[in-house]
């Protein structure tokens, strides 16, 4: 059997809703941000979604998300089984997670990284900052 | 004038996922395929440092694709962290863990960039690296 491809990918996003069309399947990413503020920590957030554009795949592929801590280098997210195929190399894949809610136990840059098949494929970030109250 | 009224497209629905937190400890996590029903996933909380090595799978240079992931190491050294690819001796350096990253992307690009462009004038040590490096990454068609 041959190895799946390496997907690159184009557009790796956060954002506070995506709407997607029912009969097209159209996406529409409503409130793209990379900063969140919170006054008390750990800080609690959500619901998100994480948008994924995936180009060069073909095949099947077994994603993993993680969310880490960069000043710590520590996940505090791991999200595996995601086991898609992608029948046709020449047509993107559109990856769309929602999380309900997750704590940010500490301010700093938060890295979101993707993984098929477990290569690092990508990445994005989102920084939470302390608010000061007052 | 007449307006221009653009026909209806469609996209693959692709692969959505949603992860809904059930208690503080614990969150459940859904895929869906395309128009599959969606399947519960394994989704885990944890507090683990990221492992000291990683597959590296992404390049900023639209000209090249990575064909397999690529065998890093990352470790820290003080301040700095370095990703090391052993076999190629070839290394990125940064503050942080993706700092290091990037360096090490922009430092393999350039140099596949470079051996491919100078190929007949190498020596053996070089073309060594270079086929060493065509395992791993190639030309976009």
């Amino acid at each position: 059997m041959n190895e799946a491809p390496v997907p690159s990918v184009l557009a790796m996003l956060v954002c506070e809703n995506i709407i997607i069309e029912a009969v097209t399947n159209k996406k529409t990413l409503v409130g793209v941000f990379n900063q969140i503020q919170n006054s008390q920590f750990p800080a609690p957030f959500g619901p998100f979604w994480i948008y994924a554009r995936l180009a060069d795949a073909e095949g099947d592929y077994v994603l993993r998300l993680e969310l880490v801590h960069l000043e710590t280098n520590k996940k505090i997210l791991s999200a595996s089984g995601m086991d898609v195929h992608v029948p046709n190399r020449l047509g993107p894949h559109e990856l769309s997670l929602n999380i309900q809610r997750i704590f940010f136990e500490l301010p700093g840059t938060y890295e979101v990284l993707l993984y098929a098949n477990d290569v690092w494929i990508g990445r994005t970030t989102v920084s939470v900052v302390k608010k000061e109250q007052g | 004038m007449s307006d221009t009224i653009l026909p209806p497209t469609i996209t693959p629905a692709g692969t959505q996922a949603s992860f809904i937190k059930e208690s503080p400890d614990s969150l459940k996590g859904f895929v869906q395929r395309d128009t599959q029903s969606p399947e519960s996933i394994p989704l885990t909380v944890s507090n683990d440092e990221l492992p000291p090595f990683v597959y590296f799978g992404t390049i900023h240079d639209p000209r090249l694709q990575i064909i397999h992931g690529i065998p890093v190491d990352i470790r820290r050294e003080g301040d700095t962290y370095i990703a090391s690819w052993e076999e190629a001796e070839e290394f990125g350096y940064g503050t942080d863990r993706f700092a290091a990253l990037d360096d090490f992307s922009r430092t393999i690009t350039q140099l596949f960039v470079t051996l491919d462009r100078e190929e007949d004038t190498l020596g053996p040590g070089l073309v060594e690296t270079l086929t060493l490096l065509r395992q791993y990454l190639q030309f976009r068609e």
